[in-house]
């Protein structure tokens, strides 16, 4: 009698913790958008760059940023989570603040890597240096081909290069050496293979929903309540420890142009 | 004789407290309708930059489709229709309608590879999207601070002033309904 009911109570607990998981991360993943990390210049979600890219990129944006407040960032994530990339792009903008906040001068090169998508959106203040047309064009001279051949480090580069020239060049700073260390011009060939992910995207989610059950009622949640607490924890702003790079409060308006590849 | 110094004092504070918050409502309301005005000027600016962007892609695509003349006269009209608009509402309802017609236009020339590998088109076509991007944010600012201009003229106490100071609420600026329908495909009129 005693363990029947403790079980009942049990199994109660395990549907209520159940929806409660069901329901946060349904909100979670609608509108979450990470937080940037102290590096803040190149923040790899995805994981798909080496340390010498980001190091590349450092070492051109963090000076850059000194001299002229234009903050140039590269993101890579691997989903967009239901969101189209120009939303999700205008969105990340304006809450890390890219560019300084009078001159709204940051550039954010957003790479989604499992949709297969890109964009460069452009503060108000670059759109004259960096107009739509051209960062589409920047694109497909240096991402769209290089993403193509799965040389992810080359077209994250190569288009980051080629931004900083522009702004460089906008800020009459000298930016030979920029065009100099820019070897990756690789324009698109014409073939567009779809990358249609929906179905492997699914099971993706049906294994997570089954892991989560199996760590659920094996292992009484352990494992999905320390995903679900960093999630959390990355999701809260302005945890972030001292020291490292932010935004200046930079806004957009929702300039710039998509690829997918 | 004290009763009734209690009662004029207690009205007095209660007329008080109500004249201050509705001044200070009032202030609040004054700084929101100009904020509402300058996101709507925001939006109106990118309508002006997608209308001058018309012609010049209209003429690009003709070059390589000129058969396709249902679509470039469902742009001129709405193009006209969108010009000769004024309010929020039938604004909002014009734009939706050359957004359409628009995304027809980018989406014909998936028939015709020397179009879509035109670099003048790629450019245009960049552009277009980009103004259409910047026409989706402005309308979501516009929207965020009407609706907050909206919230503080219909709540108490200001639902009993806004009209008596002439708050008049914000229109939203929506997409009209059927607007995200994807335009159909009309086989019978191929040439």
């Amino acid at each position: 009698m005693r363990t029947i009911k403790f079980r009942k109570k049990h199994l109660s607990a395990f549907l209520f913790i159940a929806l409660i998981l069901i329901v946060s991360i349904g909100i979670g993943f609608s509108e979450s958008i990470p937080s940037a990390t102290s590096d803040f210049y190149v923040n790899d979600f995805a994981d798909i760059l080496s340390p010498e890219t980001e190091q590349s990129i450092m070492s051109v944006a963090v000076p850059l940023a000194e001299k002229t407040g234009a903050q140039i960032v590269v993101v890579t994530i691997d989903f967009l989570e239901g969101q189209d990339i120009e939303s999700y792009a205008n969105k990340l903008f304006r809450e890390w603040g890219i560019g300084d906040a009078k001159k709204n001068n940051g550039v954010l090169l957003l790479i989604a890597y499992e949709d297969r998508q890109s964009r460069i959106e452009v503060g108000y203040g670059l759109e004259g240096a960096l107009n739509d047309a051209k960062t589409g064009r920047i694109q497909d001279d240096y991402l769209v081909g290089n993403f193509q051949a799965g040389d992810y480090n080359e077209g994250v580069l190569g288009t980051f290069l080629k931004l900083s020239e522009e702004v460089y060049k906008e800020y009459g700073l000298d930016a030979d050496t920029l065009s100099n260390q820019n070897v990756y011009y690789l324009p698109s060939d014409e073939q567009s293979g779809d990358g249609k992910l929906t179905l492997g995207e699914i099971l993706i989610g049906i294994i997570v929903v089954i892991f989560m059950i199996l760590d659920i009622l094996l292992n009484r949640g352990r494992i999905t309540r320390f995903v679900l607490y960093t999630a959390a924890r990355s999701a809260s702003k302005g945890s972030r420890g001292g020291g490292g790079f932010r935004g200046g409060g930079g806004s957009s308006g929702g300039g710039g142009s998509s690829r997918s590849w | 004789m004290k009763k009734g110094l209690i009662v004029i004092i207690v009205l007095v504070v209660i007329v008080a407290a109500l004249a201050g918050t509705v001044i200070s409502k009032y202030n609040q309301l004054v700084t929101l309708n100009e904020e509402v005005s300058v996101s709507l000027s925001q939006i109106d600016n990118q309508l002006q930059r997608r209308n001058d962007l018309i012609p010049n892609l209209v003429e690009t695509v003709k070059g390589y489709a000129a058969q396709e003349k249902e679509i470039f006269e469902s742009i001129a009209e709405a193009r006209s229709k969108l010009i000769g608009a004024t309010g929020v509402t039938e604004k909002s309802e014009a734009d939706s309608e050359l957004s359409g017609a628009l995304s027809r236009l980018l989406a014909i020339s998936e028939n015709y590879p020397d179009l879509k590998s035109n670099q003048n088109f790629i450019q245009l076509a960049d552009e277009l999207a980009g103004t259409e991007n910047r026409i989706a944010v402005a309308r979501q600012d516009y929207n965020t601070v009407a609706a907050d201009f909206n919230k503080v003229s219909k709540s108490f106490p200001m639902n009993l002033f806004a009209k008596m100071f002439g708050f008049e609420p914000a229109a939203y600026f929506e997409a009209a309904e059927g607007a995200e329908d994807v335009p159909a495909v009309d086989f019978s009129t191929q040439p």
